[in-house]
């Protein structure tokens, strides 16, 4: 019998038993992870379904002909620098320093609200020019399509929970771990951001 | 747990900012210098991963979690890996036929005079 129970308390203790977490998180921050890989595994086929549609596709618009590289260039830098400023806020918030926390997360919104002002007025030029969810002047409706599927949405939604992170944080009622939750998912804005930048309108 | 590591330094967030600035100029360059596609397409891939390990593990803090939360990330590019050899031999790459040509073949379509080109691929 007491075999059986240090058998039982052995095999819990192990990293897959059951009796702790093999990733070494807390629930909150290791849903956070599923939830990213979930949204990168939506993506990596939506970059792939891209990739696809572009190579079967006869011709495809030169993206710098199209878009204002100036613009997405700067765009890029912005949302580097948020994220940066993030890793920041996790940092002091970590460190029970709220008020840098706060400071830091109003940097960040600051460098998400400019992203978005830029993204709104590409796809105001975009559209201004006949671009559409199904047709669009240069003769390829997915590179459209495209665009207006990958761009955007990921930011907005970033931008939503690090406000209420914020709002949170400035009324004392967060922790570092709610910080760091909206930071992962911040960072991970802008890791979709380098893999857009790189194959939508560099490749 | 994480929370128990000492976290990364803000001088070491600056220098990996840094280092994404610098990553990002080369892609940039990547992007208009004229070269065979294929290289291009080597060049970006291999800075767009070196960005992606800056920042998860520095940024994200992936080098303070345990391996098997790393590896857990690594399924998202395994699936693209999978997805790219699925669906490349449908691809025009894989037609001896096809050619592809190079920018200076531009054409500007019906009814957008005012963009610039598209280019045959």
């Amino acid at each position: 019998m007491d075999a059986s129970i240090a058998e039982q308390q052995r095999i819990l203790a192990s990293d897959w038993g059951g009796g702790k977490s093999p990733f070494g998180t807390d629930w909150a921050k290791f849903m956070m992870w599923i939830f990213i890989i979930s949204d990168a595994l939506t993506f990596a086929g939506f970059l792939i379904a891209y990739g696809f549609m572009r190579s079967i596709s006869p011709s495809w618009p030169i993206q710098t002909h199209v878009f204002s590289m100036p613009l997405i260039t700067f765009m890029t830098f912005d949302l580097i620098s948020s994220s940066a400023v993030m890793a920041m806020a996790v940092g002091a918030a970590r460190d029970g320093n709220a008020k840098a926390a706060v400071k830091y997360l109003a940097l960040t919104i600051l460098g998400g609200v400019i992203f978005i002002g830029c993204q709104v007025y590409e796809w105001s030029h975009f559209i201004e020019h006949g671009a559409r969810l199904n047709h669009n002047p240069w003769g390829v409706p997915q590179f459209a399509a495209s665009f207006f599927v990958i761009t955007g949405f990921h930011v907005l939604t970033g931008l939503t929970i690090l406000a209420i992170v914020a709002i949170r944080a400035a009324t004392g009622k967060y922790s570092a771990t709610s910080v760091e939750n909206a930071g992962l998912y911040w960072h991970f804005v802008d890791v979709v951001w380098v893999f857009v930048f790189a194959f939508f309108y560099l490749l | 747990m994480a929370h128990d590591h000492t976290h990364t330094g803000n001088r070491q967030y600056f220098t990996t900012w840094l280092w994404l600035l610098v990553m990002t100029s080369f892609a940039l360059a990547i992007g208009y210098v004229s070269m065979p596609e294929g290289v291009k397409a080597i060049l970006l891939v291999g800075t767009t991963l070196a960005k992606i390990v800056l920042i998860g593990r520095i940024f994200m803090h992936l080098k303070f979690e345990k391996m098997n939360l790393v590896m857990l990330t690594f399924s998202p590019l395994l699936l693209s890996v999978i997805f790219y050899f699925m669906t490349h031999a449908e691809t025009r790459g894989s037609d001896p036929t096809h050619e592809v040509l190079s920018h200076q073949g531009e054409v500007i379509p019906n009814g957008a005079e005012e963009h610039e080109a598209t280019h045959e691929k």
